[in-house]
């Protein structure tokens, strides 16, 4: 990959920098060769240009806050930008690449320390480098009773997955809300940490959210106002028992009702996590590719899907609930939750149960969800379009049918699970590609631009999205002529006066490239 | 068509819980445990029982093809290339992520009995 500079920045003072960023950090952690540009691209881009539009200028790997704070200071020095990263492993959503080509990488990959363990009050103090695989390790090795929860791609950082607000289906499964308490290198290279942690000497630092005045924690969340180095996360108590109750159902109608009867049982806590409901994609795309089931043109027909159905004795919704707890009130949430299934349903729970002390029971890291880029063959990838529902049977259904409508109006396969979480519903839609097949390439990034005006147009905006459409979900957000922007740019410049941190993140320019940006066509494509 | 369909309705009730289960490999005449605990920690994720990249290359090469442990006549030079680049859907592996250090003691762990 050819060296793209840094906007505005000279090559002699690029190479300056780097000298500078290889004194911080040792040159071995300054990666500025054509291969190591490669190694941070998004790995999943959608078609070649895409992939090309954001790649980095360089890399560097510091292994301490003190290094990255002199990093940043560096950065300010000489205007360029950085683009931070956990594990990098934000797959579908740009990866490791950065949404302005040009910016220069900061790896926290070797921050990856297990601070704290506190079994006792459930809860890690982690750097951003840990992943799940490690923690999940640590807490196996030192056979401590704490669940994770984990994503579907168990790959990730544990920190970086929860700033992008990631979530699963467990009862800690809003990831972002386990984050208590941060260290942050803020974009002047000044080091601040937020809720009680401010305190010199904190012993609540990972216990208590808020502190003292405004909550900060949120604001680093999707956003380039600071590089957390620190954080606390909430893990889940092992429970004395779990059971697990899983259905299927035939018609893609049943997801009006579902989300009916999962929604009150879910606010009222009867069900204690985000349950997904995926449609029988998931089966199909995990153990098989596409051409054998179907080489004709458009997306695959209902007499396929029928097929996929049968064969792999799927239904066209598929979920489970897991109940923790004690044993026998495990017994009566259970009866409670068929009781109110039965009005709807023929169909019965299949049941799984778990007690302590036997094999399994918590959630294992997994990167098997990744088997699902097969699905084209060639350079397989993915983007998910991931709207945020109100929990309303009847808005669903309307989503439902807006959004197979505009898949099959692309050609592309419908590939959605809704995750009912209490009075929303995230509904993550994968568009899955082979990204060396540009017509393939074109309809994906038509029909995504199509879901995003359509959603908007009804009123609904993203929870997350692919750099190339940070810009335009963003703008999505239009209360008050875009007052929402204004509001994250005012704080942008002013806790980033130079503009060097993550441009263009969530669609938040800084004041220095606002303008120039916008002219020189290298933001997204807008609705 | 194979359809693994016991993982499969795993994936569908409850995709965050999935284990990587181990797979052996084949039987070795020698050590080299810095490249196989490389290997563990970066590369088994995928290439070890119901990974992506196990999917992956049984696809294209079939079952005894599918363990990249179990590869006979597999070079360093392509190895390193595709660590370095990437192939198919598998990821290109950062000196940041996997230094130049590790990656040779990876290579070597998974050529080293056709040497």
């Amino acid at each position: 990959m050819e060296l793209i500079l840094p906007p505005g920045l000279s090559k002699a003072n690029f190479s300056t920098a780097l000298e500078e960023f290889a004194n911080i950090c040792g040159p071995q952690w300054v990666l500025d060769t054509d291969i190591d540009r490669e190694t941070y691209l998004d790995l999943y881009a959608p078609g070649l240009s895409a992939e090309r539009a954001h790649a980095p200028s360089a890399a560097v790997v510091p292994q301490s806050v003190e290094q990255v704070q002199e990093i940043v200071r560096a950065a300010n020095r000489f205007g360029i930008a950085l683009w931070p990263i956990c594990r990098g492993k934000n797959f579908g959503y740009g990866g490791a690449a950065p949404v302005m080509a040009g910016s220069v990488i900061v790896d926290l990959g070797r921050l990856n320390r297990i601070i704290e363990v506190n079994d006792k009050l459930a809860y890690a103090t982690l750097e951003p480098g840990v992943g799940f695989f490690d923690l999940h390790e640590y807490l196996q090795q030192h056979n401590l009773p704490l669940w994770l929860s984990i994503p579907g791609n168990g790959w990730g950082s544990v920190v970086g997955n929860a700033l992008e607000r990631g979530f699963s289906r467990t009862p800690y499964g809003e990831h972002a809300n386990s984050l208590c308490g941060m260290e942050v290198v803020l974009p002047t290279g000044e080091l601040v940490r937020t809720g009680t942690g401010a305190m010199e000497n904190s012993k609540t630092w990972p216990l208590f959210k808020s502190g003292f005045g405004p909550a900060w924690d949120g604001l680093f969340c999707q956003s380039n106002f600071g590089i957390v180095t620190k954080a606390g996360f909430w893990l889940m108590p092992e429970p004395e028992a779990t059971l697990r109750m899983s259905m299927s159902l035939p018609n893609p109608e049943d997801i009006g009702w579902l989300v009916d009867v999962l929604t009150p049982l879910r606010i009222s806590g009867l069900i204690p996590h985000n349950v997904g409901v995926a449609n029988y994609m998931g089966s199909a795309t995990t153990t098989s590719q596409r051409d054998e089931w179907y080489e004709g043109e458009g997306a695959i027909p209902e007499s396929v899907v029928q097929n996929i159905m049968e064969q792999y004795g799927v239904g066209w919704w598929n979920f489970s609930i897991t109940l923790n707890g004690d044993p026998q009130i495990l017994e009566r949430q259970r009866e409670l939750i068929e009781a109110a299934f039965a009005p709807y349903t023929t169909e019965t729970f299949s049941l799984s149960r778990w007690r302590r002390g036997e094999p399994g029971g918590g959630p294992t890291p997994s990167v098997f969800a990744l088997r699902v880029v097969n699905w084209h063959g060639g350079r397989g990838a993915h983007m998910g379009f991931s709207p945020i529902l109100p929990a309303s049977g009847d808005e669903i259904l309307q989503q439902l049918k807006r959004t197979r409508s505009r898949y099959s109006q692309h050609g592309i396969d419908f590939s959605s699970t809704f995750y009912i979480c209490g009075r929303h519903v995230i509904n993550v839609n994968l568009l899955l590609y082979n990204k060396d097949d540009h017509e393939l390439v074109t309809r994906s990034n038509a029909l995504f631009k199509d879901l995003v005006a359509d959603s908007a147009s009804a009123g609904f905006g993203e929870y997350r999205t692919h750099l190339d459409w940070m810009d335009s979900v963003a703008n999505s957000f239009n209360f008050n002529k875009q007052a929402l922007r204004r509001l994250n740019e005012t704080v942008k410049d002013a806790l980033d006066p130079e503009g060097i941190l993550a441009p263009g993140k969530s669609g938040i320019w800084p004041k220095r490239l606002r303008e120039s940006v916008v002219q020189e066509g290298t933001k997204g494509p807008t609705v | 068509m194979k359809i693994y369909k016991q993982t499969l309705m795993i994936f569908l009730l409850g995709i965050a819980t999935i284990g990587v289960i181990e797979t052996e490999a084949a039987e070795r005449t020698f050590k080299d445990l810095n490249g196989k605990h490389y290997f563990e920690q970066h590369c088994a994720l995928c290439h070890r029982g119901v990974g992506p990249g196990v999917f992956m290359l049984q696809r294209r090469l079939g079952e005894r093809g599918a363990i990249l442990e179990n590869r006979d006549q597999i070079s360093a030079d392509y190895l390193q290339q595709v660590v370095r680049l990437g192939i198919g859907s598998m990821p290109r592996f950062s000196r940041g992520e996997l230094t130049d250090y590790e990656l040779v003691e990876i290579v070597e762990y998974l050529t080293k009995k056709t040497n």
